[in-house]
């Protein structure tokens, strides 16, 4: 007799279970089961890590769902073990997710009882699809635990009417309290119902938790799912729903039938149990197609041959000419033949068939990935990289070692990306695609606001809490108590409290350690499009999207792999939407069109931008560490770009490549090689590994193992289990070769360091491509490009830093107008247009209107009709036309949005004046406007004879008055900088402005002061956390690090103040890099006279 | 005093955190929540301390089965006599404990028996609830019963 678990919750069943589908193999394993079930609530998100972790464990896999019966409770659904089995399972969780929403805020998922027991018939006598236990959540478990044993038997009977032979009891005994829900009387009254109505029984636990142990993480998942206290939460009876080993359910089993009046023998319960998990053990290749790629059939591309033959025909004529280069035909060759061995030529298809239905739209689109090292890719239009000018290797995308599936990525519009997805669903048909999800987990932040809820804190303390919280993983919390120094305060609260008796704070780091990790919501996958055949539906459930009316898969990004899913990265890039805002605007305004994929790749000005490291809004490089790193580097090419942008990243910067790499490009240091054969490989990084590619060309060239077996090396360089078994192929190759020890010793001590944490120049030459035309655009096009940024926010800066930005370009800033501002940011002539003859300076007329869009409070509908209706020429006019709420009127008065109705000369005098007439007015007013009026009535065209005959009597606001209208009212300081309103109290106190910072001499003593715009902690070669915050004081930013005793000195202010104030002194890094390395910072809040305190 | 500008968080987080100001996910809807809360909430927490609660230290005596056999309560020893009944009874951890960390064994439950035993001297037969705690694997005397209840017959 072997007990096998049928019902087991893992952490998938958001706010519910707490074990991973691995933690619960590996326990079902240990203790000798030889299947396992997991059947989570709504859904089967963790069927792909189940299916990995039996075959790990060695057990064979079941698979099922916990769900909601309209009107019957919660039931527990089993797939036959079929392909059939597991279609109908995918098809039942999709019905229940039907109606619900993305948004939380719907209805919960269930689906009808006909429908299930439609998808669990089958048309012959064969076993069900679906098997149905009814436990202690269903109908009858309901009624049974209310004692009302007649109604139980009654609905008993309605399920085994309609699903027959597919219906079991499930008996479940938590050992509560006797009497109580999920006692073991509850589950013999049951099995009373059960013997009654002929129904066979099985036995399960339940199962939510791994071990006991984890029921106190439980009981805070059960009180946040009902946004509850524990005090006040329905809670689970106790600890016992864990995955109990054989002998403890044998002897739930012989308690169960102990109690029951039934003459029951255990074991024909466990029997059945047994038999029912044989008949639903899943063959993952057979029945779900596990790890079989599938792909859109060919015919629905329009492909009537062969797929290789069409892909053939494409790419030649993609490359024309450049087929006479031998190199090219050689390489296009290779790559064809590992793609036809593959099966794949109909997924290069679709790509280039998804890439034209982009372009169709009029979408800017860009590839990015290690696809763009496929000349086919570039032959096919789906690139723009050259892969073999570059030196891209096809290996690092796909050979025939590499187990992985391919993976495109195609950056778009960020604005558009929902059109593309809606017409790659009408392209492809409905039935073979579908989004891709992904599990939210636990952070820190979200972990203590839980954890504090759970334990009724109040919410504006846990916000405080939150708010010093910064980047480190929450099940380390009580160790981050004592290693930071912006803790050091809260650990001395919580000392302080448990000695006067208080636990709460210790119990809240408890729980927030606990809850780490555990996924917390499913949203839809920013990037992620499933694309396979007409059987997609069959082989993943979906629920609907955050983007309107599509669904998305319940599997996550590493699912795709393993079960044989082909996902398409169409990721919306904001700066591609930011640029194309400021192409339409210059085209809109000057009539040109602008091609970027024609601007030279070699403009003096634009690199002269980009070195005098002023990059704020260019893509990829305006980051602080970024702009430090081009002010050492001092880019002159699209190649240099490349390079910043591979050296910027975790792994190298966390490796110490980058100083080496920088003496020796500037030549304080000489480069020399390790063999004269790794001139040709190093010579463009001056010796030092940077890329993956030349790994690969290393171990090829040293070892001869090709190139494709080179990648398979350079992937196993970090997994620590394996790294010492590619050290001793290396060496012994090496060694038959003719290589010296010396040499193998000093070039293994380079893959070995920094090989492992290299980038994909194909990555870095896709993204550096945007990088140079953002750094163009600003350049030559200043407004416009600011136009672009401000309308989409595409960099990690708030939009005031933009706006700050464009103020030290002297770009200047048009406040909002209701008769000239729109639901966009606009440029805008701010003097008659007369063209330069030269060309140079097309931009110096040119200003930025600021967008509606801004105003707090004002809707989507507010600003169309606005915008529909400009001009007005009064106020009764914009009321009558425009039909604002009264509060947006005043909004738009108070931050001068209406001035333009005042007589000529008053403007920004009588703001007050006006607010203070439309408050007075207001609702009077707003009646009248309702009168409707006869259709095709002209507008009143008189001058605006109510603003100007206002009643005089406020002041005018002052300078400061404005600007905290402006922040408080659109979050922006357009007319000028938060700072100028410090200017003189900080000017007492010798302050430095980030302009003059340039001027200091390296190690002065500095003070500096303004409004933090980033803060981030990059890993450090040393593995010490520096923190780097910009500041920016309205000069420009200020950029400062905060080592071990700058942060001990700065202490809670170090995350959680917005302004501050710093100390430190000046660290010269190149000609135009200049950082300050603080000694302590503080918070700058409130008035100057507060500046000069805070020590 | 002069009126400074003030920033909303807003507008400096670099990233704002699109969650609702509730600072929860919200799983379910609220009156799923509430009448969800309504029906389960009284068994929940009431557990088994709603009685008077004696608790006093014993000793008790196990099966190799971890059966109860007998129960040594004020220096005297009681056999048990009839079958013991045993369930796991709630408790209010994070009002009764001052930690929670992963791992920590009983926090969420008692192990309960209901056992009758007999004085050997006086033959009386009384029925109580002892409970067992872990991790130190202590028993305490939960109650007294003046008239125990019969099992529920199961109809």
């Amino acid at each position: 007799m072997t007990f096998i678990h049928l019902h087991v919750a893992s952490c998938f069943s958001s706010h519910y279970g707490t074990a991973t589908p691995q933690e619960l193999a590996a326990a079902a394993a240990a203790a000798g089961a030889p299947a396992l079930a997991l059947t989570d609530r709504n859904g089967i998100y963790g069927a792909v890590q189940h299916i990995g972790a039996c075959r790990d464990h060695d057990l064979a896999p079941i698979l099922g769902a916990d769900l909601a019966v309209h009107g019957h409770g919660r039931v527990t659904v089993l797939a036959h073990g079929s392909r059939k089995g597991y279609a109908a399972l995918c098809q039942a969780v999709s019905a229940a997710h039907e109606g619900t929403s993305a948004s939380s805020s719907g209805p919960e998922p269930a689906l009808s009882r006909e429908r299930l027991a439609q998808l669990s018939r089958t048309s012959t006598t064969e076993a069900p699809l679906l098997f149905v236990l009814l436990g202690p959540e269903s109908d009858i478990g309901m009624l049974a635990a209310g004692r009302r044993y007649r109604p139980a038997r009654t609905a008993l009977r309605q399920w085994r009417q309609l699903l027959g032979a597919a219906v079991y009891v499930e008996l479940v005994s938590h050992l509560a309290p006797p009497g109580e829900e999920l006692s073991t009387a509850h589950a013999a009254r049951m099995l009373s119902a059960a013997a009654a109505c002929r129904v066979p029984t099985v036995l399960t636990n339940a199962v939510r938790l791994c071990t006991a142990e984890e029921a106190a993480t439980a009981d805070v998942l059960d009180a946040v799912r009902v946004l509850s206290s524990l005090d006040s939460a329905p809670l689970q009876p106790n600890d016992q729903g864990w995955l109990k080993p054989e002998t403890e359910m044998l002897s739930i089993a012989a308690e169960i039938c102990k109690a029951s009046t039934v003459v029951v023998e255990p074991e024909a319960i466990l029997r059945t149990t047994e038999d029912l998990a044989n008949a639903c053990q899943i063959d993952p290749t057979q029945h779900m197609t596990y790890g079989v790629p599938k792909i859109p059939e060919a015919h629905v591309i329009g492909i009537e041959g062969s797929a290789d033959e069409e892909l053939r025909f494409r790419c030649e004529q993609g490359l024309a000419a450049r087929l006479e280069q031998p190199q090219v035909r050689h390489r296009l060759e290779h790559e064809l033949a590992v793609i036809e061995d593959l099966g794949f030529s109909a997924y290069f298809l679709t790509v280039a068939e998804v890439t034209r239905l982009i372009q169709e739209l009029g979408v800017r689109c860009a590839a990015r990935g290690s696809g763009v090292s496929s000349l086919v890719v570039h032959a096919l239009g789906v690139s723009p990289i050259d892969p073999l000018k570059h030196g891209l290797i096809f290996e690092r995308f796909l050979s025939l070692n590499r187990a992985t599936l391919p993976d495109i990525d195609i950056d778009v519009e960020s604005e558009r990306r929902h059109e593309i997805y809606q017409r790659v669903f009408d392209r492809f048909g409905k039935e073979r695609v579908t989004l891709m999800s992904m599990q939210n987990a636990y952070r820190v932040r979200g972990a203590v606001r839980d954890a504090g809820m759970a334990l009724g804190l109040p919410d504006d303390e846990l916000d405080q809490l939150a708010e010093i919280m910064w980047r480190f993983p929450a099940r380390e919390f009580r160790q981050a108590l004592e290693d930071k120094p912006e803790l050091k305060h809260l650990a001395e609260r919580i000392e302080t409290e448990r000695v006067s008796g208080r636990a709460q704070l210790d119990l809240l780091v408890d729980l927030t350690e606990r809850l780490d990790r555990l996924p917390r919501h499913i949203s839809t996958h920013p990037c992620g499009v499933i694309l396979g055949n007409k059987d997609l539906l069959s082989l993943t459930p979906v629920q609907p999207s955050g983007v309107t009316g599509l669904p998305m898969s319940q599997f996550g990004k590493d699912d795709m792999d393993p079960a044989g899913f082909i996902k398409l990265d169409i990721l919306g890039v904001r700066m591609q939407s930011a640029i194309a805002h400021c192409l339409g605007e210059i085209e809109r305004t000057t009539g040109d069109r602008i091609s970027l994929d024609t601007i030279s790749f070699e403009d003096p000005a634009t690199f002269d931008l980009i070195q005098s490291t002023h990059t704020l809004g260019c893509f990829q490089i305006e980051s602080p560490g970024q702009r430090e790193l081009i002010g050492k580097l001092i880019p002159a090419s699209l190649e240099d770009l490349i390079l910043d942008i591979s050296l910027f990243r975790p792994g190298p910067m966390g490796a110490g490549m980058v100083r080496p790499f920088l003496e020796r490009r500037h030549g304080f240091e000489s480069t020399r090689y390790p063999h004269p054969d790794l001139i040709e490989i190093l010579e463009e990084t001056y010796g030092v590994i940077v890329y993956h590619e030349q790994v690969l060309r290393i171990f090829d060239t040293m070892t001869g193992c090709g190139l494709a077996a080179a990648d398979e090396l350079r992937r196993s360089l970090s997994r620590e289990h394996k790294s010492a078994e590619v050290e001793s192929f290396f060496r012994s190759s090496t060694a038959e070769r003719g290589y010296t020890q010396e040499v193998t010793d000093e070039v293994w001590r380079q893959l070995a360091s920094f090989g492992s944490f290299g980038f994909c120049k194909a990555h870095a030459a896709a993204f550096a491509v945007p990088t140079y035309q953002s750094a163009w655009l600003k350049t030559h096009y200043p407004a416009a490009f600011m136009t672009g940024l401000f309308e989409h926010d595409p960099g990690m800066y708030p939009l005031r830093l933009l706006v700050a930005e464009a103020r030290r370009l002297e770009i200047p800033l048009l406040p909002m107008d209701i008769n000239r501002s729109t639901g966009h940011f606009r440029l805008e002539t701010t003097q008659p247009a007369t063209r330069l003859s030269n060309g140079n300076q097309p931009d110096s007329n040119w200003g930025i209107r600021m967008a509606l869009t801004t105003l707090k409070g004002i809707s989507a509908a507010e600003i169309r009709r606005i915008e529909n209706e400009q001009p007005f020429d009064s106020l009764a006019d914009l009321r009558a036309r425009a039909k604002p709420r009264l509060n947006t009127m005043k909004s738009m008065a108070k931050v001068g949005a209406l001035d333009s109705f005042l007589p000529a000369g008053t403007g920004r005098n009588r703001r007050n004046d006006l607010f203070d007439w439309i408050e007075r007015t207001g609702p009077r007013r707003n009646q009248q406007a309702r009168i409707p009026q006869a259709a095709g009535q002209l507008a009143f065209p008189l001058s605006d004879t109510e603003a100007s005959s206002l009643p005089t009597g406020q002041s005018p606001p002052t300078d400061t008055e404005v600007l905290a209208t402006e922040l408080d009212l659109t979050s922006v300081d357009t007319t000028d900088h938060v700072m100028s309103v410090h200017r003189e109290g900080l000017e007492g106190v010798g302050v430095t402005y980030a302009k003059d910072l340039l001027n200091q001499r390296s190690g002065a003593s500095v003070r500096v002061a303004g409004i933090r715009v980033a803060t981030q902690t990059p890993p450090m070669a040393s593995g010490k956390r520096v923190v780097f915050i910009s500041l920016d004081d309205g000069t420009g930013v200020v950029d400062l690090s905060f080592f071990d005793e700058a942060q001990a000195n700065t202490g809670e202010a170090l995350f959680a103040a917005k302004m501050l104030m710093a100390e430190g002194t000046i660290r010269r890094t190149g000609p135009r890099a200049v950082t300050v390395q603080a000694i302590r910072a503080w918070n700058l809040h409130g008035s100057p006279a507060e500046l000069t305190s805070g020590h | 005093m002069t009126a400074h500008p003030h920033y909303s968080s807003a507008s400096l987080e670099q990233q704002s955190d699109p969650r609702p100001l509730s600072g929860v996910t919200r799983l379910v809807s609220a009156e799923a929540a509430t009448d969800y809360a309504r029906r389960n909430v009284s068994q929940a927490t009431a557990g088994a301390s709603a009685d008077s609660r004696i608790t006093e230290h014993v000793e008790v005596v196990v099966s190799d089965q971890g059966l109860p056999l007998h129960l040594w309560w004020r220096e005297r020893g009681y056999d048990v006599v009839a079958e013991p009944l045993r369930w796991f009874a709630r408790r209010r951890w994070w009002t009764e404990e001052i930690r929670a960390e992963r791992g920590r064994a009983g926090l969420v439950s008692q192990e309960v028996w209901r056992i009758q035993v007999q004085d050997p001297l006086t033959a009386e037969r009384i029925t109580v609830d002892v409970g067992r705690s872990l991790p130190a694997d202590r028993w305490r005397l939960l109650r007294i019963h003046e008239n125990p209840q019969e099992p529920e017959a199961v109809e």
